[in-house]
C-alpha cells in the first residue's frame, strides 16, 4: 500500500456509491413481470404468476431465434443461434435480480415491478 | 541479457497465455456481456510494468485480435476492445506518472474500473437500452476486487520474473 494508494480507492468508493445511489433512483428494483426489449423497444411484458413452469418462449428478433425457459420462478435462456452463446452462460433470473443480454440479436430480458400490471390481471395467486 | 529475441518470445508468451486463460475463464457462467474473471488483464499488465507501453498494447490487441479469430463471436470482441479502449491508456497513465505513489494492485484496480466502464458503454449502444447502466456499480464492485487479483498477481510475477533474470546473469 502506498501514499496514494487510499486516495484512489476512496475516490473509486465515491463513484461507486453515487453510482449505485443513482441506479437504484432508476428504480431497477426487482419484480414479477418478465419484460423482453429489442434493440430499445419493449416487445413482451408477462406475468411471471401467469406461466406455468416449463414455459418455453420463442424469439425471433435481430435476424435471429431464443429461447427462453420458465420454470420455478426462474427465467434463463436455454437457446441461441448465435455463434458466442454469451447468454446462455448468464446467470438465470429470480427475484428480480440481474438481466440477460443477447447482443447478437439486441435482446434485453428483465424482471421489472409490478407497478405496470394490467388492470384486469390476476392480483395474486396463492397456493 | 534483455536480448530482442528473449523480449520477442517472452511478449509471444504472454500473448498466448492470455489468449489460454481466456479460454479457460469462457467456460464459467457470467453475470452479464462479456465480464469475465479478467484474469486475460495479467499478461498485458505485466508487459506494461516489464517493458513498457508498446509492448502492453501489443499483448493485448494480439491477444484482442486473437481471441476473435479463434471465436469468431463479433460481440465478445467489441465487449473486450471497449474495455481495453479505456482501460489501457489509464493504467499506462497511471504507471507512468503516479507509479511512485500507487501501488500495482491500486493501478489494476483503477484500470479495471475503467474497463467495466467501456465495457457496459458497448453494451448499452449495441443494444439501445440505456437502462443497463445501472448494472455498472454492481459490475465495478465486483470488478474492483478482480482488478486488485490481477494487480496483486501481476506485480508477484514481474518480482519474480526480475529475480530469475537476475539470477542468470552474472
Amino acid at each position: 500500500m502506498k501514499q496514494k494508494d487510499k486516495v484512489l480507492y476512496l475516490f473509486l468508493f465515491v463513484i461507486i456509491a453515487a453510482a449505485s445511489l443513482a441506479s437504484g433512483l432508476l428504480g431497477n428494483g426487482g419484480g414479477s413481470t418478465l419484460e423482453i426489449s429489442s434493440d430499445g423497444h419493449v416487445i413482451k411484458s408477462l406475468a411471471l404468476s401467469e406461466m406455468p413452469s416449463g414455459t418455453v418462449i420463442v424469439l425471433r428478433e435481430g435476424g435471429g431465434m431464443n429461447e427462453l425457459l420458465v420454470s420455478g420462478g426462474s427465467v434463463r435462456m436455454i437457446s441461441a443461434d448465435c455463434p458466442g452463446g454469451d447468454c446462455l452462460k448468464m446467470q438465470p433470473l429470480s427475484s428480480g435480480r440481474g438481466v440477460i443480454v443477447c447482443l447478437p440479436h439486441k435482446l434485453v430480458i428483465k424482471l421489472k415491478g409490478d407497478q405496470a400490471q394490467k388492470p384486469d390481471g390476476v392480483d395474486a395467486v396463492t397456493y | 541479457m534483455r536480448s530482442r529475441t528473449e523480449k520477442t518470445a517472452i511478449l509471444a508468451l504472454f500473448s498466448a497465455l492470455a489468449l489460454a486463460t481466456g479460454a479457460i475463464e469462457s467456460l464459467f457462467p457470467i453475470p452479464f456481456p462479456g465480464v469475465r474473471l479478467g484474469l486475460t488483464n495479467v499478461f498485458h499488465f505485466l508487459a506494461l510494468l516489464i517493458y513498457g507501453s508498446a509492448e502492453a498494447v501489443m499483448v493485448a490487441s494480439v491477444r484482442l485480435f486473437l481471441a476473435f479469430l479463434l471465436t469468431g463471436n463479433p460481440f465478445a470482441f467489441a465487449c473486450s476492445a471497449g474495455g481495453l479502449l479505456c482501460s489501457l491508456p489509464l493504467s499506462i497513465f497511471l504507471y507512468k506518472k503516479y507509479g511512485d505513489d500507487l501501488s500495482v494492485p491500486a493501478i489494476s484496480v483503477a484500470s479495471a474500473a475503467a474497463f467495466n466502464a467501456g465495457q457496459v458503454s458497448v453494451v448499452v449502444i449495441l443494444t439501445s437500452e440505456p437502462s443497463i447502466l445501472a448494472y455498472l456499480p454492481v459490475i465495478m464492485a465486483i470488478g474492483s476486487v478482480t482488478g486488485y487479483l490481477v494487480g496483486y498477481i501481476a506485480g508477484n510475477l514481474r518480482c519474480r520474473i526480475e529475480s530469475c533474470r537476475l539470477r542468470r546473469s552474472p
